[in-house]
């Protein structure tokens, strides 16, 4: 038997088009997880001279992704029961673990504590970890929406009273130290926090070439993705698991504003405003979202007034992008150097509109370099 | 001064990117009232100039770049040596051009001082 149960809804951009990335499938295993323990915790609950959970409580039991609708990522996630007919009790303790799941988000986004006990709310630990800044799972309940953010996970995993937790993240880093006796590494961020990782021979080879940089004093990064443990003040305590290990462009967009998120007000000889830390991230991720990966990466530099202007040289021509991080509005001016041509634009960054207009004309002063070489006939 | 003398410019440390600098240290910031500040090289050596520049509180500098006096007055951007507040001072005048004219010129600037060099980098990287 098969039973339509839950129609989550992802938003951001990575769920355009119908399109779910599979690495965010692990979230709705560990959501399986806490469906059957919540469900247990309703058992329990509901019967409570019962010393034990029925033994086939869960058994034959199986949450299924059984569609993926057209327009936007809409998930179909159907209970599946081995059997013809269900134990009509079980299904019903299914039905009020589903209702005290989306009952807690909707709590934590209120600010509320909610019923479930922190060993439950633990889970969360997992379900939602893969979900990015701006993106969002929503669940139907009555009178609207819950919805869990990676806002509302945090705020559930303080509710869960837990020391510590996980979430995937990506640090840009240098390797410092490798211990192959151990099968591990050291890694030191831009601000000088050193964590441990553990070795695989999976990216062992990108890991000693980076050691080997910095021990050439080369100030060259690595970009590390994975599992990291954090605690309460969320502040990182390890790297839990390595997924990869990629060498950063030496004008990685984020690493560069990362560094100039370090200035602080009258940077520039005692004027000059600081560019907040939190546009920088919008800025970050606006950039590995909109940007064209195809065009070649800006030179970028704070602004007196607090923005930020990113640089290209492209052939005869010099282009600048003057960014407005309050306002999300860019600058655009391309000058030709050699015959004073000139193009001004006024981009809205705040959406996919302006950065589409950005590489467009990126492209075309690329294009104008091929154009212009002599054909090899 | 001579349509070749060098006016030296100091370069901020967060105008600089893997030793590329930005157009914004070839134009005047909003304290600057439209004057770009540079020092007469044929009075002080840059070192020289950049060891001034840096010994005053707040001052920091990555090292000197310069234009000549010729691409400024191809820019038809003024040079004043107004000896103020100290005798090589000299000043690059952007008054009453637009805000799109004043990055127009200081992209044409950086360009000439980059095919230049660094005439005076601090020892640390930048």
């Amino acid at each position: 038997m098969e039973q339509e149960f839950l129609k989550p809804k992802l938003k951001g951009e990575r769920f355009q088009g119908a399109t779910v990335p599979l690495e965010l499938l692990k979230d709705f295993a560990a959501l399986q997880e806490m469906l059957v323990e919540v469900a247990k915790w309703e058992f329990r609950k509901n019967h409570p001279n019962r010393v034990r959970i029925p033994r086939n409580f869960a058994e034959g039991v199986d949450l299924r992704l059984t569609s993926l609708d057209e327009g936007c990522a809409i998930l179909t996630i159907s209970l599946v029961f081995a059997s013809l007919f269900p134990t009509s009790s079980n299904l019903t303790h299914f039905e009020q673990a589903r209702t005290d799941i989306v009952e807690a988000i909707a709590s934590a986004e209120q600010g509320v504590k909610p019923r479930l006990p922190p060993s439950l709310l633990n889970y969360f630990d997992r379900f939602g970890r893969g979900l990015r800044a701006g993106e969002s799972i929503s669940f139907e309940r009555e009178g609207g929406y819950a919805t869990l953010t990676p806002d509302t996970r945090n705020q559930l995993m303080r509710y869960a009273q837990v020391e510590e937790w996980t979430e995937e993240d990506s640090l840009r880093v240098r390797i410092s130290e490798v211990d192959k006796r151990h099968n591990s590494f050291e890694m030191e961020l831009n601000d000088g926090t050193k964590l441990r990782g553990g070795l695989s021979d999976l990216y062992q080879d990108a890991i000693l070439e980076a050691l080997g940089n910095y021990k050439k004093g080369r100030n060259e990064y690595v970009l590390i993705q994975g599992i990291v443990r954090k605690d309460r003040e969320n502040r990182l305590k390890s790297f839990e698991s390595v997924e990869h290990v990629t060498p950063l462009d030496s004008l990685d967009i984020a690493l560069r504003l990362e560094e100039l998120a370090k200035l602080s007000d009258g940077w520039l000889n005692g004027a000059g405003r600081a560019p907040a830390k939190e546009r920088l991230d919008w800025l970050a991720n606006a950039f590995d979202l909109f940007f064209d990966s195809d065009m070649p990466l800006p030179y970028l530099y704070p602004t007196a007034e607090g923005g930020i202007q990113a640089e290209w040289g492209q052939n005869d021509w010099a282009v600048s992008l003057e960014i407005d991080l309050e306002g999300q509005w860019g600058e655009y001016q391309a000058l030709n150097l050699k015959d004073n041509a000139c193009t001004e634009l006024k981009l809205p960054l705040g959406d996919r509109t302006g950065w589409n207009q950005l590489n467009e004309e990126l492209r075309r002063l690329d294009m104008q370099k091929v154009e212009e070489q002599p054909s090899e006939s | 001064m001579n349509p070749e003398t060098l006016l030296l410019r100091q370069i901020h440390p967060s105008f600089v990117q893997l030793g590329r600098p930005t157009s914004q240290a070839f134009r005047p910031t909003p304290k600057d009232e439209s004057l770009l500040s540079v020092d007469d090289g044929s009075k002080i050596q840059p070192r020289a100039s950049w060891e001034r520049f840096t010994s005053a509180t707040d001052s920091r500098s990555a090292g000197v770049m310069a234009v000549t006096c010729a691409e400024c007055e191809e820019q038809e951007l003024p040079v004043t040596a107004d000896g103020t507040p100290y005798p090589e001072h000299c000043s690059i005048d952007f008054s009453d051009l637009t805000e799109s004219l004043v990055k127009k010129k200081a992209k044409v600037l950086v360009g000439h001082a980059v095919r230049r060099d660094w005439l005076f980098r601090e020892i640390q990287q930048v």
